[in-house]
């Protein structure tokens, strides 16, 4: 089997546009919330939303652009992560595309609600953009698995490679803010008034968020063949689903990704040093993610740092599983790990070690990064250190 | 290739509940699925409150599922669906609802049926599928790649039985050009691995694959060196002639978008079943060309 490895990462986010300003700027404990701009929230509970910025050099297009605002916030994620590769686009050919997104390119469709007409677009044609902006001739998929369509992209692409399809693929997830996201997420009471507070005891709710993360994955052949700088490892995945309930989540079904995905990598669960935590700040979601790390690591879950970075970016649907895939790439390379922020109290019903606060030098050698989604979707990715051997 | 076998199929279309009214021939101009209760079929039972995408899979991938004798263990078994539109219906009567009541005050049950993957969603819940479950949208080409997709999850054993439904809701949009034949429904197949199969086959699937051709397809599907086929399924009219006997199931049910790949798979069943020994299933989406090579088991 083929070694599969991240030798690029590019990230568009409300903390930072690149991954060092994001990085930098998640360490210190920044955040992008604001009130909401983009969409009218009139009368809603809540309004406010980590937006990228609007109207500045270099910003994306406003809202309501039919063509435009996520297919462009993905196409500068990409282009940063290929920067950073190397990687010859012609000569790697044909290179793989898999995107993972939640509403798509909505823009133009929520402009003319209730009505629609002509004005749907499908998902894939951010694909299809992308694909075609950047010259892409290797399989393309687009993925709908809504908040954990990131980790799924990520993983078919992995998949891909490991096929044969391709030696190098670019894997992302995107997500604009949407009137309907937006409107949606408050009609389930579902959204924090004030801020996200993940696992703390008197946390409401999410904080949505937008944005886009990609990265570049190749066979570790042909990274090694070009001399390309590795970034890490990603050693595999897991994916269940719970079959219970379109929205509430099951411990068991997040457990069982996880273990599927300890599995598959025979990784044990005593060599996870950290976990990237889905952690949208929701009462629901926070605690039964607590209980599945208590089934998968037992008396071990405690101990092990596990966090969660919407408190800072909100919840960017599509794309968080991709940004939070490129910050256990930064974990890996730099050494720390971000805090959980906004933490007051810890929900008792939430015995984890969530990094509260300030970030922490840490250097694990295999990381997981968790992601869940509508429709009892769930998904465990280990990224590991490279080593050679 | 690990040997992946067709144990089951199921449709919902402009003839109604069931794959074999796909081909009854008389069909309503506008193509569009007549309404399926409880009353109609017990298998719409429970099925009323959910979006019209939803009940359309959930009763394909019921017939698919019965047909096949169901599963062997509900962890490896997955839902994989292909949809462009299935959300579309849901986002115009949540926005309907905020339009006539407040944003808010919008109805609560609505919005998780906006998202994309609820289809898959709902039919896991509903024959308790626990395996990995996914949602591609790729345009013409959607059900292939929740075929091809599938296979992937089997050939790596993370499934042993997939349950793949294309669904789609129609396009309103497009109901006045000439060259086009609206249809919407869902269509479903339950692929197994060989090794673990529970249903008796229809079909073995020999290969799948999906190749950049522009609009050089058959030249293209030549390259592949793939057994030749005694007929081949072409959904719609933007393929050139091949150059074996051929079939297009838009003929009986319209262009569904991701479900018109379905039913061109059932249609080669249904050639199979009637003496063919292998079906190409084509399509293109004059980049991409996609072929599924079906071929009778002995």
């Amino acid at each position: 089997m083929q070694r599969i490895v991240i030798t690029g990462v590019g990230t568009v986010t409300s903390i930072g546009t690149g991954v060092p300003e994001f990085w930098q700027n998640l360490l210190a404990g920044k955040h992008g919330m604001a009130p909401v701009v983009g969409i009218d929230a009139a009368d809603l509970p809540c309004q406010l939303a980590c937006e990228v910025r609007y109207g500045v050099p270099g910003a994306p297009p406003p809202p309501g652009a039919r063509d435009g605002r996520a297919t462009a916030l993905l196409a500068a994620a990409i282009n940063e992560a290929l920067a950073q590769s190397g990687l010859d686009l012609a000569q790697a050919e044909p290179v793989g595309l898999c995107v993972g997104t939640t509403m798509g390119e909505i823009g133009g469709l929520e402009q003319h609600l209730p009505n629609l007409g002509a004005n749907v677009v499908d998902p894939s044609a951010i694909t299809v953009s992308i694909a075609d902006q950047f010259r892409l001739t290797g399989p393309a998929w687009t993925i709908t698995n809504a908040c954990a369509a990131g980790n799924y992209a990520i993983a078919k692409a992995f998949d891909d490679l490991q096929a044969g399809r391709a030696r190098a693929a670019v894997a992302g997830g995107v997500d604009v803010l949407s009137w309907v996201a937006f409107t949606g997420f408050n009609s389930l009471r579902a959204m924090a008034r004030t801020r996200c507070q993940p696992f703390d005891k008197n946390r409401e709710g999410i904080i949505l968020g937008e944005g886009a993360g990609a990265l570049v994955l190749e066979t570790a052949e042909n990274a090694l063949a070009r001399g390309a700088a590795i970034l890490a490892e990603v050693i595999g995945y897991g994916l269940s689903c719970d079959a219970h309930h379109p929205t509430q989540p099951d411990p068991e079904g997040m457990a069982r990704a996880m273990w599927q995905a300890l599995e598959h990598t025979r990784i044990r669960p005593d060599e996870i040093g950290y976990v990237s935590a889905h952690g949208t700040g929701t009462p629901n979601n926070d605690r039964a993610e607590a209980r599945a790390m208590s089934l998968v690591f037992g008396a071990r879950a405690p101990h092990i740092p596990i966090s969660s970075i919407k408190a800072q970016i909100g919840h960017t649907l599509g794309a968080a599983s991709a940004i939070e895939a490129i910050t256990c790439v930064q974990v890996l390379q730099e050494g720390m790990i971000p805090a959980t922020m906004n933490l007051e109290t810890l929900d008792p019903d939430c015995p984890l070690d969530v990094v509260p606060n300030q970030p922490r030098a840490g250097r694990p050698r295999y990381v997981l990064s968790n992601a869940y989604a509508f429709g009892g979707n769930n998904s465990s990715l280990v990224l590991g250190a490279w080593t050679p051997s | 290739m690990d040997r992946v076998i067709i144990t089951g199929c199921g449709a919902v279309s402009a003839g109604g509940f069931g794959s074999d009214r796909l081909f009854r021939g008389e069909l309503p101009e506008q193509r569009q699925v007549p309404p399926i209760s409880a009353d109609t079929t017990p298998a719409a039972k429970g099925l009323r409150r959910l979006p019209l995408p939803a009940q359309w899979a959930s009763l394909a991938s019921s017939e698919a599922l019965t047909a096949a004798g169901g599963v062997a263990d509900n962890h490896r078994a997955g839902v994989i669906v292909g949809t462009n539109r299935s959300s579309v219906p849901p986002i115009r009567t949540f926005a309907a609802d905020a339009e006539a009541n407040g944003a808010r005050l919008v109805n609560p049950t609505l919005f998780p049926e906006t998202v994309m993957n609820a289809v898959a969603g709902h039919v896991a819940i509903r024959f308790q599928l626990r395996g990995p479950t996914a949602t591609f949208s790729a345009g013409r080409l959607t059900g292939f790649q929740a075929l091809l997709g599938a296979m992937d999850l089997l050939q790596t054993r993370r499934l042993a039985q997939a349950l793949v439904c294309g669904v789609e809701p129609g396009r309103p949009d497009r109901a006045d050009a000439t060259a086009y034949l609206p249809g919407q429904g869902a269509g479903a197949v339950l692929l197994e691995r060989a090794d673990e199969a529970v249903g008796q086959p229809l079909a073995q699937v020999e290969a799948i694959c999906q190749l950049r051709t522009g609009a050089a397809v058959w030249d293209g599907l030549r390259t592949l060196d793939l057994p030749r086929p005694d007929e081949v399924i072409c959904p719609g009219r933007l393929l050139p002639a091949p150059p074996w006997p051929a079939s297009d199931p838009w003929e009986w049910t319209g262009d569904a978008d991701g479900a018109s790949t379905l039913f061109a798979v059932i249609a080669g069943l249904r050639s199979l079943a009637n003496g063919r020994k292998r079906v190409w299933v084509v399509d293109t989406d004059q980049r991409d060309v996609a072929v599924l090579v079906l071929s009778a088991v002995p």
